[in-house]
């Protein structure tokens, strides 16, 4: 039995083999050693498993099952080899039992499905790519079934229509959606002309969606015939918008192209590989003289190039692309140049002028020059404004270096300042400026103005007003100048005060000239005092000589007159009495007034002593012992303040002598004379007073002539006139001043400034 | 009304006072002279004598320059009292000075008939003595 079974295994022309239960080949037909690529001797009597390692325990797991009983049936199955490649197979794999009905073993049909299996992957790999494909390119398919006029559509046409998913498409309803008639009714024509002629469409329209998106649409068709008979017009239609799009884009781009091209403005100059110009535009004709004509295919660059800025051209090349100038073969021609700079070019007839040009390589794909592109523009004018800008920039450094000025802009938001050079110079800057802040320029401030500025400029953040502003800086090399501030505060629309720009001028030297001037003045106004002091001196000499002088000399002639007249001796020696009053008198004022232009013409200021008061007090006191003896008079000092001044000795017990010796002189008639004299600093100046308790003098009425030559304000036999007027003289003449206060019958305080 | 003209000498200096007594005397002419060293003397005599003004002087030489009441300050006075005394008084200032100060300042005064600088001179005062008489008579 089992040997018929293992002939008729052996002969079945499909896959099969015949196993025990031990997995031993007891038979296999010649396909499975086909199949399997093996030989008769390889298997039988091998176990299945030793022949194909590659069986996995599931599969193992399976054939036990089967030994059981189990029927095991795979309609297909990739069978990975051991080499790696993959077989596809199918199997039935059922027990088989023998004449006692036991499970003898396997019965395995296999069939080797792989070419099968491979197309049919192929198949299913480029209909995905043809779905990706049109899902990419965005083409629809199409279909009209002519015997019904039915419609049918992929998934892309929804897409393309922009309609929904359950649209219902027909032949005059997809042509709603064609934006001009026109080509509606080419449509219908076509497809008319397919039906009676079998004719293919190929047409371009202009489509618009259901969402009212425009779309240029490509639609191609054939129709399929059976027997003669079209049954099937069918085809394509791919949306071209994008295409189109594009391609008007560079239809723009090539105008555009074209407009520069022809620009009259726009220099555009192109060569071929031998240097030969063979473009030569409307602006080049315009900007340089030559016509086209003159310059195509004759001449080259260079006859409108200046020949220095060439050469420094191929220099600047060789060294961008670090070439070596010296290789022969070297040609800076071939390198990838993209160059703007400015060049001089020259006109037919021989002006020059400057354009900006940029010089592009056109190499083909081995790297060799084909030619190049030279574009450029006439900036005579920017290069104007330019130099004018820069000649302007100039004039203002020079107008700020004269006027040792500076300017400088404050960004107070971010607190930027951007300082001009000369301002760095201004204040010392040696080496690169740097930009800063308030802080920075507010350290410099000289700290006794520090307050001044502060203020000053929170003043003019408040009132958007900055007024003028003198301070002193320290430099960054330490010196002390003084610099004047204006500024123009600048506010945002929104009223905020967001900047300030202004100048700096170093204003120390006007400043100190400005002080020279006014201690000039102010030394002018002492000069001018002192001689309206002087004036007043010489008035008062005057009268003092019309009133003093002439009054003893209109005695004299009186008297002589009179003495004339005289009739007897008696007579004669009265009068000869009163001469001799009158030149008594006379003599005494003529003493007193060059005692007194001694004073004002001898420098008094050089002998001076550091004089002691009590000891001035002293020796006054003892010269008029007498007086002092016979009016009982009290004379006390107070110099604990001051006791001692430098002085004139002379002038100083002269003062002390007249202002003691009038104070008793006038006493009152009732008390004994009391006279105090003390000595103070007021507003750092000595001062000596002294106070008696006589008298008094009516200041109203005699006030204006106190201390004047000869006057008297009293009926006192012993008054001249002659003591307080040499006081005064002597006091004035060392740089000081005498005043009087007094009040009738209580007293006199005479103060002595020094 | 007598034919005495009353004469008035107001000045601080003797000596002048006697060259003026003696020069008035020496014209002979029908005179009373009085004399005042100071401005306040010669106030002060008025004052005392207002009620009878008859002993007031006809004419009155004042100084300029006198202690405890100058000629200036003393025309002041006058100026207050003058209302009240019905009798025609001429006043000539007499001073040494020849400050055009001074002279200015007599000569805005309404009251005084002239500035003379001393020394007068016997023919001046003789003259002003005669026509002061010839202005009484007419």
């Amino acid at each position: 039995m089992e040997k018929h079974h293992q002939i008729f295994i052996e002969q079945t022309p499909t896959a099969i083999a015949m196993l025990d239960t031990n997995m031993v080949y007891l038979a296999v037909s010649k396909r499975w050693l086909k199949d399997y690529k093996l030989t008769y001797e390889d298997v039988v009597g091998h176990c299945h498993y030793d022949i194909f390692p590659e069986i996995g325990d599931d599969w193992k797991k399976d054939h036990q099952e089967c030994l059981k009983g189990a029927v095991n049936i795979c309609e297909e199955a990739p069978f990975p080899r051991a080499d790696g490649s993959i077989q596809w197979i199918y199997w039935d794999v059922r027990p088989w039992y023998n004449l006692d009905g036991e499970i003898g073993g396997l019965l395995m049909h296999t069939g080797d499905i792989t070419d099968q299996k491979e197309k049919e992957l192929e198949k299913k790999r480029v209909e995905s790519i043809l779905n990706d494909t049109s899902e990419i390119a965005r083409i629809s398919t199409w279909e009209i079934n002519l015997s019904t006029q039915e419609l049918l559509w992929n998934k892309m046409a929804y897409k393309i229509y922009e309609v929904a998913d359950d649209f219902r498409p027909t032949v005059d309803g997809a042509l709603e959606f064609f934006k001009y008639d026109e080509d509606r009714q080419a449509a219908k024509i076509a497809i008319q002309n397919a039906i009676d002629y079998g004719s293919a469409v190929d047409m371009d329209v202009e489509m618009l969606t259901a969402k009212g998106n425009t779309v240029w649409a490509k639609i191609l068709g054939k129709v399929e015939s059976i027997s003669g008979v079209p049954i099937r017009f069918y085809g394509i239609l791919q949306d071209v918008s994008k295409i189109r799009l594009t391609e008007q884009l560079l239809n723009k781009a090539d105008k555009e192209l074209e407009a520069i091209f022809n620009s009259s403005s726009i220099v555009v100059i192109t060569t071929d590989k031998d240097g030969i110009i063979n473009r030569f535009n409307n602006g080049a004709e315009k900007l340089l003289g030559y016509t086209a004509a003159e310059m195509i295919g004759l001449q080259k660059p260079e006859i409108y190039l200046s020949a220095e800025e060439l050469d420094q051209f191929k220099k600047d090349i060789i060294i961008e692309f670090g070439k070596d100038a010296t290789d022969i073969n070297y040609n800076y021609r071939n390198e990838n140049i993209n160059d703007t700079r400015q060049w001089t070019y020259k006109r037919k007839d021989g002006t020059t002028f400057p354009v900006l040009s940029t010089i592009t390589a056109v190499n083909n794909e081995k790297g060799i020059n084909e030619g190049f592109i030279a574009v450029a523009t006439d900036i005579s004018k920017i290069k104007k404004v330019k130099d004018e800008l820069h000649r302007k920039n100039d004039l203002l450094n020079l107008a700020e270096k004269i006027s040792l000025m500076g300017h400088w802009h404050w960004n107070i938001v971010e607190d930027i300042a951007i300082w001009s050079e000369n301002l760095y110079a201004l204040l010392d800057h040696v080496g690169e400026p740097y930009t800063i802040d308030f802080e920075t320029y507010f350290n410099m401030v000289h700290d006794d103005d520090k307050e001044l500025v502060l203020q000053h400029f929170e003043k003019a953040k408040e009132v958007q007003v900055f007024g003028n502003l003198t301070h002193r800086i320290i430099t960054f090399a330490g010196n002390v100048k003084t610099i004047q501030i204006l500024a123009n505060v600048i506010s945002n629309d929104k009223g905020e005060t967001v900047e300030m720009i202004g100048t700096c001028q170093d204003v120390t030297e006007s400043k100190k000239a400005e002080q020279r001037l006014i201690d000039a003045k102010e030394e002018l106004e002492v000069v001018a005092q002192k001689l309206s002091y002087q004036n007043k001196q010489l008035a008062d000499f005057t009268h003092i000589t019309s009133h003093n002088l002439r009054a003893p000399v209109a005695n004299l002639n009186s008297l002589m007159e009179i003495y004339k007249l005289s009739e007897n001796d008696e007579e004669r020696r009265d009068i000869f009495g009163k001469f001799d009053m009158v030149i008594d008198r006379l003599t005494l004022t003529l003493n007193t007034l060059i005692e007194a232009l001694k004073t004002k013409i001898s420098d008094a200021q050089e002998e001076l002593e550091n004089i002691d008061l009590n000891e001035i007090l002293e020796n006054t006191t003892q010269t008029l012992s007498g007086v002092i003896l016979t009016s009982g008079a009290v004379v006390k000092g107070d110099f604990t303040e001051v006791s001692n001044i430098t002085y004139n000795k002379i002038y100083m017990e002269s003062i002390f002598l007249n202002l003691i010796g009038n104070a008793i002189k006038y006493k009152a008639k009732d008390r004994a004379p009391e006279i105090i004299v003390r000595s103070k600093v007021k507003n750092g100046r000595n001062i000596i007073t002294f106070r008696d308790n006589g008298l008094g003098i009516d200041l109203d009425k005699h006030g204006h002539k106190l201390f004047g030559l000869n006057k008297v304000f009293h009926r006192h036999p012993d008054a001249k006139g002659v003591g307080l007027f040499l006081t005064k003289t002597q006091v004035e003449a060392m740089g000081g001043n005498i005043t009087a206060t007094s009040e009738v019958n209580v007293g006199t305080t005479f103060t002595i400034i020094f | 009304m007598n034919d005495v003209l009353k004469t008035c000498i107001v000045d601080d200096d003797s000596i002048y006072r006697f060259t003026m007594v003696k020069a008035l005397e020496s014209t002979k002419f029908p005179m009373e002279i009085m004399a005042f060293s100071d401005g306040e003397e010669a106030i002060n005599f008025m004052l005392d004598n207002l009620e009878k003004d008859s002993v007031f002087p006809d004419v009155i030489f004042l100084d300029i320059d006198m202690p405890i009441m100058d000629g200036f300050q003393f025309m002041e006075e006058y100026v207050k009292i003058k209302p009240r005394v019905g009798k025609k008084i001429t006043i000539y200032m007499v001073s040494s000075s020849l400050d055009p100060v001074d002279i200015e300042r007599a000569n805005k005064i309404s009251a005084i008939s002239d500035y003379i600088v001393k020394p007068i001179g016997l023919n001046r005062l003789k003259n002003i003595i005669e026509e002061l008489l010839e202005d009484r008579r007419s």
